[in-house]
């Protein structure tokens, strides 16, 4: 007689027999239930389909990063910058007479050697403080003074020796910047603008000189340069960006 | 599998990962290849150096020992990550004064030389990425808001370290930032010392003991110096310059 809720203990108690009835219910079930030697199981196919899942979402992004692994890449490739506010930003507008000045004044550094920082020249050069070569609305002389040096004697009838050409390597802006820098300042107070445009010419007359790169003298200054630069003069009240030096935008 | 299959296979896992996000850019990044300016495109020629100015790796450390960089960031992201180079003053002046927008994303060379790049794990207090440009930068703003024009960059500077210094202090003092800032007062850094004769140069403004001043020992001075030297707005060879291709006159950059 077999009890139907205890089925492995049956009436005969015959230890070999039972045992042998359980080997083959377990064979049968390691054979359906695929169990492995040791107890370990087979992993069930849905964790396989779980982590490919994960992984092509993992490869997805990696590879919309551009680069898969690249160390030596620190920005997105294509990468440009977005700024919101790009045309707002730069700095604020100042007057042309001080965005001239501003950038004039450490050019004047290349000067200062000899000319002075105060512009007096302490004896054994010429002053730039009064001079009539520098002020004056003759600019063309100043500016050819600059560029191409000096020998001889300056305004003032003294002989200071020769000046050394400073216009090698000077573009307009830095031509422009100086000029202007020394007609308003030391005292001197002219209260225009020399522009970029008015050195621009300054520079073109200077290299069609009848012998360019060398001194000028006083003589050839008094002859042939005495008159203003050419080009639109520039009310030094106008706003313009201390950087580019162009009109500020409003 | 045995454990032994196991524990190999754990710790390959960890170790390549490791190895590949950890060591492998470590040591790359220390002595990245050195970029060089293009003649024609770019203003200036040569290598891409910036150079830093001050007790830069003396500084770091008090920096780094103090855990900084648990609160303050220094990096100025990509547009695509974050928000910092729109905002006026993080990764350079919006409106500088004499350099126009000089706004630009951190590179690897802004952190040569140092241990660790400082980068930060959270930004509790602002970043410094620029902390030597904006703090003068405020102050020339100030003093020309209120019409003086005669405040050179050089004294702004000045007036930027004395405030540094009282940051250090106590940041309740410093009254840019008292009312909400959470940063730990660094008392340790200073000490107080008798009056001889003069007050000292860089004694703090606060009031103390009778004939006692406060003054920044060593380490708070290294820490300044640090702190005064990150500028990193310097023009970037094309390369490395992300400036949209039509950037307008004022973009100093490349």
């Amino acid at each position: 007689m077999q009890h139907s809720d205890k089925p492995d203990l049956d009436e005969t108690l015959n230890v070999t027999s039972s045992h042998e009835r359980m080997l083959r219910d377990a064979a049968a079930v390691a054979r359906e239930k695929h169990v492995n030697e040791g107890g370990s199981e087979p992993m069930s196919l849905w964790i396989f389909a779980a982590c490919a899942v994960i992984l092509l979402a993992g490869g997805l992004a990696l590879g919309n990063a551009g680069s898969f692994f690249n160390y030596n890449q620190t920005v997105k490739p294509d990468y440009v910058r977005i700024l919101k506010d790009a045309e707002g930003g730069g700095p604020p507008p100042v007057t042309a007479l001080k965005a001239y000045m501003a950038q004039g004044s450490k050019i004047y550094g290349k000067c200062i050697g000899c000319h002075a920082p105060d512009g007096k020249g302490g004896g054994a050069y010429p002053a730039l403080a009064g001079s009539d070569w520098v002020l004056g609305d003759d600019t063309e002389r100043f500016a050819m003074v600059i560029l191409n040096g000096l020998s001889g004697p300056t305004s003032t009838g003294k002989d200071f020796g020769v000046m050394p050409a400073q216009g090698i390597g000077m573009g307009p802006r830095d031509l422009a910047a100086v000029m202007t820098y020394v007609r308003n300042s030391f005292g001197n107070s002219t209260g225009d603008v020399i522009t970029e445009e008015m050195a621009a010419e300054a520079i073109k007359i200077s290299e069609a000189r009848a012998n360019p790169g060398t001194p000028v003298t006083a003589g050839e200054l008094d002859a042939e340069h005495a008159k203003p630069l050419p080009g639109e003069p520039l009310d030094p009240a106008t706003m313009l960006n201390p950087v580019t030096l162009e009109p500020a935008e409003e | 599998m045995s454990f032994r299959t196991f524990a190999i296979g754990l710790t390959a896992s960890f170790a390549v990962a490791w190895l590949a996000v950890v060591i492998l850019p470590f040591f790359k990044l220390q002595n990245p290849a050195p970029v060089s300016f293009v003649e024609g495109i770019d203003e200036q020629s040569g290598i891409y150096h910036p150079k830093r100015s001050g007790r830069v790796v003396n500084g770091y450390e008090v920096y780094a020992a103090n855990g900084c960089y648990q609160c303050h960031t220094q990096v100025a992201r990509p547009t695509y990550a974050g928000n910092d180079l729109n905002r006026p003053d993080l990764a350079g002046i919006k409106g500088d004064f004499e350099r126009g927008d000089t706004r630009r994303e951190s590179n690897v060379f802004d952190y040569i030389g140092l241990d660790f790049a400082p980068i930060g794990v959270t930004r509790l207090g602002p970043d410094l990425v620029n902390l030597g440009r904006r703090l003068p930068h405020e102050v020339l703003k100030a003093a020309r808001d209120q019409g003086d024009d005669t405040l050179t960059p050089q004294q702004a500077e000045a007036i930027a370290e004395r405030r540094l210094f009282l940051h250090l202090y106590n940041p309740r003092l410093d009254p840019a930032v008292a009312e909400w800032s959470a940063c730990p007062p660094h008392r340790f850094l200073f000490e107080e010392q008798e009056i001889q004769g003069q007050r000292s140069g860089d004694a703090l403004e606060i009031e103390t003991g009778e004939g006692m001043e406060i003054v920044p020992k060593p380490q708070a001075r290294a820490l300044v110096s640090y702190l005064m030297s990150l500028k990193h707005d310097d023009p970037v060879p094309a390369s490395m310059n992300y400036a949209p291709a039509d950037a307008g006159g004022d973009d100093k950059e490349g």
